[in-house]
């Protein structure tokens, strides 16, 4: 593996690039919350005020709350894989030494 | 196939940006005329303090049939307008954008004098009005709580356009539509001055009558349906979205204005005429007039968004240099466990 492969690799984070997308679903989460505010802000009529509020109110929460799960799904799944890798080095490291001493 | 699924992903996308910064269908435009027209010509002695003393004296026959007036003569108001447009070609349920009403004004000869220096102002009649012409009797109550100036034009032809705006928001606010007043201006009756406009109603005879009409863009909020029982009806109620609130004008005092009631059935409603059956409600989705066509891409963007959020929740959540480094640094016999983890 070369230092280039390294840094492609580095710069193509699957996981990055997911954790960006939530991040955009949230920001168009609260950018849809802001829009259904303002829609239901300009009319004084209830029956212009409803759409607003029932599809960019409810949807913007609705849209917010699953790109946070999201987020925090995938921020656990990253800690625990990092869990993994230690427990792996442990396991490499362990394997190696009995190795060691079967061989001496 | 990860580049397939990238020009898929790119030709999808391409039309979704194109429809997505594309501008809303433009509104319907409507050039309709009068529904209904009247005029009143009060006696002088409806700007005294003792109002209008005498009632039930003939009408004032001295101008054409088919045109409506509106006058005043050293500042005391002789003819006043009232008028109804006619928006029973619109869909039901539309939504008024704009108004503008167009006043050609007549010729001398069919009564018009020192056009060029009225001053007019709409007014709506809250208790609407009854059919008449010339009738001396006292005219239906006015509110001038929203009003609109008139503005004359010599060219190309004399006439007065008055922007109805402000009346789009108040009937959009709730307030109901039972017509519109033309009457002189305070600043003419602070100004005693004297002037006489008389303008053609739909009903006007005449190669040189040009009627008063009225330019109106709205949105059809439904398609109407192509049965014959589908025959647009009277754009009832009226909503208008958007225009920052209403406008409110100037409250005016003009003799006779809200509340004066007579006995000659002045201020009585015109009789509602029938409606027509009205078209069973639907999703105008072939129709080309779908006002935000990426609507029709939510579908497909949460199915993309979808598969690509189920892809990466189950991708490794460590970053494939971090993989390269455990699989470089491993024992040979552990190194194979990974990769074969690794390409499952």
């Amino acid at each position: 593996v070369t230092d280039s492969h390294r840094a492609a690799a580095s710069s193509h984070d699957p996981w990055l690039a997911s954790v960006l997308v939530g991040l955009a679903l949230a920001a168009s989460g609260l950018g849809l919350l802001g829009f259904a505010w303002r829609g239901a802000a300009r009319s004084l009529l209830v029956s212009e005020q409803l759409p607003f509020i029932a599809s960019g109110a409810i949807g913007g929460v609705a849209i917010v709350g699953f790109a946070c799960g999201y987020l925090a799904v995938q921020a656990r799944r990253r800690l625990e894989a990092r869990d993994r890798q230690d427990f792996e080095r442990v396991l490499a490291a362990a394997t190696e030494l009995l190795t060691t001493a079967r061989s001496s | 196939v990860r580049r397939a699924l990238r020009g898929l992903l790119v030709a999808l996308a391409v039309p979704t940006v194109v429809f997505a910064v594309s501008e809303p269908v433009a509104a319907d435009t409507l050039d309709t005329g009068l529904a209904a027209a009247a005029w009143y010509a009060p006696l002088p002695t409806c700007g005294l303090a003792t109002g209008c003393a005498v009632d039930g004296l003939p009408s004032d026959d001295q101008y054409l049939e088919g045109t409506v007036h509106v006058g005043i003569t050293a500042g005391v108001e002789a003819a006043r307008t009232y008028l109804k447009l006619d928006t029973s070609s619109m869909p039901a349920g539309s939504i008024i954008r704009t108004a503008i009403l167009v006043l050609p004004v007549a010729s001398s000869g069919d009564g018009s004098s020192n056009a060029s220096h009225a001053e007019l102002l709409a007014c709506s009649a809250p208790a609407g009005f009854a059919p008449s012409s010339g009738s001396r009797s006292t005219p239906p109550p006015v509110d001038c709580g929203v009003s609109a100036p008139a503005k004359y034009a010599s060219e190309p032809v004399p006439q007065f356009t008055i922007n109805l705006q402000r009346f789009v928001d108040a009937w959009g606010a709730g307030a109901p539509d039972n017509g519109i007043v033309l009457m002189p201006a305070a600043a003419a009756t602070e100004a005693h001055a004297t002037w006489h406009v008389s303008f053609w109603t739909t009903d006007a005879q005449g190669a040189s009558a040009r009627p008063v009409s009225a330019s109106i863009s709205y949105d059809a909020a439904i398609a109407p349906a192509s049965s014959a029982d589908s025959a647009p009806g009277p754009a009832s109620p009226w909503f208008s979205i958007g225009g920052g609130g209403m406008n409110v004008g100037p409250v005016l005092s003009f003799p006779n204005a809200e509340g004066a009631v007579d006995g000659s059935g002045a201020g009585a409603l015109l009789p509602e005429r029938p409606r027509p059956a009205q078209p069973a409600l639907s999703l105008p989705l072939t129709d080309d007039r779908f006002q935000y066509p990426i609507a029709l891409f939510f579908p497909l963007l949460v199915i993309v968004l979808g598969g690509y959020l189920g892809w990466a929740l189950t991708r490794s959540a460590l970053s494939c240099n971090v993989q390269d480094e455990q699989l470089e640094s491993a024992p040979p016999g552990h190194r194979r466990l990974l990769q074969q983890r690794r390409l499952a």
